[in-house]
């Protein structure tokens, strides 16, 4: 199953090429992220990953430039949309894949390696039983 | 939530996304990114104006002169938080306008920010002010984005 988030871009999201810079990209992939295991996540009572996650790895892969001017509009907003999945579940870490849609073309794909951890101790730790059943309906 | 005292009758409204990376380590949206939802919110009103979005195709090209934003209550950030900006103009001069800004926060009854913002039509290719055109000056000019002066705490 794929969570799909609708993310408005910023006028200072472009660089002076006029397109989303490069390294935005990893910004709006997190607001898709924060998104399902911030959020969505809250209002299943799943707060655990809010308390520490990190980030061991990131990959993108750009396919097309997005631009601010002719971006997919929601009315109101100029946006992409982010479509994302559970690619693997290891005991102390979990991968998320992404594509980032602009027009109904995908413009990139991206993938995040992404550890629990204990902010108090300063180390990861292992999924919860809890964590792991939220995160396998999103397993593709 | 609605605000207390509604800007206009009609202003232009724009809900901005704060971002994950927008609060700083006390939890409070970050100062600094507001300036960045108060210009989103510009933008939205540049797009559907005559003078367009400065760099999009057939644009006639306006710059910022001047931003001043007053800080009235800060914003806890949490997830999926959106943030209302309403936007008026309280001046519309030869080469130049003004807009008065307001944010709000569901979390908050009143206005959490204001900003006054001065733009100037502005030609690219001279590297200097321009006139406003007639339907630019009608646009701005519209009683239905128009505010008051002294709304604006930012002097």
């Amino acid at each position: 199953m794929r969570y799909t988030y609708q993310c408005a871009l910023r006028w200072s999201d472009l660089d002076v090429f006029g397109h989303v810079n490069n390294a935005r990209f990893l910004t709006l992939y997190e607001e898709a992220r924060v998104a399902l295991m911030f959020r969505r996540a809250g209002e299943q009572g799943l707060t655990s990953f809010e308390e520490g996650v990190v980030i061991s790895r990131h990959e993108v892969d750009y396919l097309r430039p997005v631009d601010y001017a002719t971006a997919e509009h929601d009315g109101a907003r100029p946006t992409v949309t982010i479509e994302m999945w559970v690619e693997d579940i290891r005991p102390s870490r979990f991968v998320i894949a992404y594509e980032l849609f602009d027009r109904g073309q995908v413009a990139s794909r991206a993938r995040s390696v992404c550890v629990p951890y204990d902010l108090e101790t300063q180390r990861p730790r292992r999924l919860s039983d809890a964590e792991r059943a939220f995160l396998l309906p999103w397993q593709a | 939530m609605a605000p207390a005292t509604p800007m206009s009758a009609s202003p232009a409204v724009y809900h901005a996304q704060v971002r994950w990376s927008d609060p700083d380590t006390l939890g409070h949206v970050n100062h600094a990114r507001y300036l960045s939802y108060f210009e989103d919110a510009r933008m939205a009103l540049l797009a559907a104006s005559p003078s367009g979005v400065p760099g999009s195709t057939g644009d006639r090209g306006c710059i910022a002169a001047r931003v001043a934003v007053d800080y009235l209550a800060p914003v806890e950030f949490r997830p999926g938080l959106t943030l209302r900006v309403e936007t008026g103009v309280s001046r519309v001069g030869r080469t130049s306008w003004t807009l008065l800004q307001r944010l709000y926060s569901p979390d908050a009854p009143g206005p959490v920010a204001r900003c006054e913002c001065v733009l100037v039509a502005y030609s690219y290719a001279d590297a200097k002010p321009r006139p406003l055109d007639d339907d630019e000056r009608a646009f701005w000019g519209d009683p239905s984005l128009a505010v008051a002066n002294e709304e604006s705490g930012a002097r």
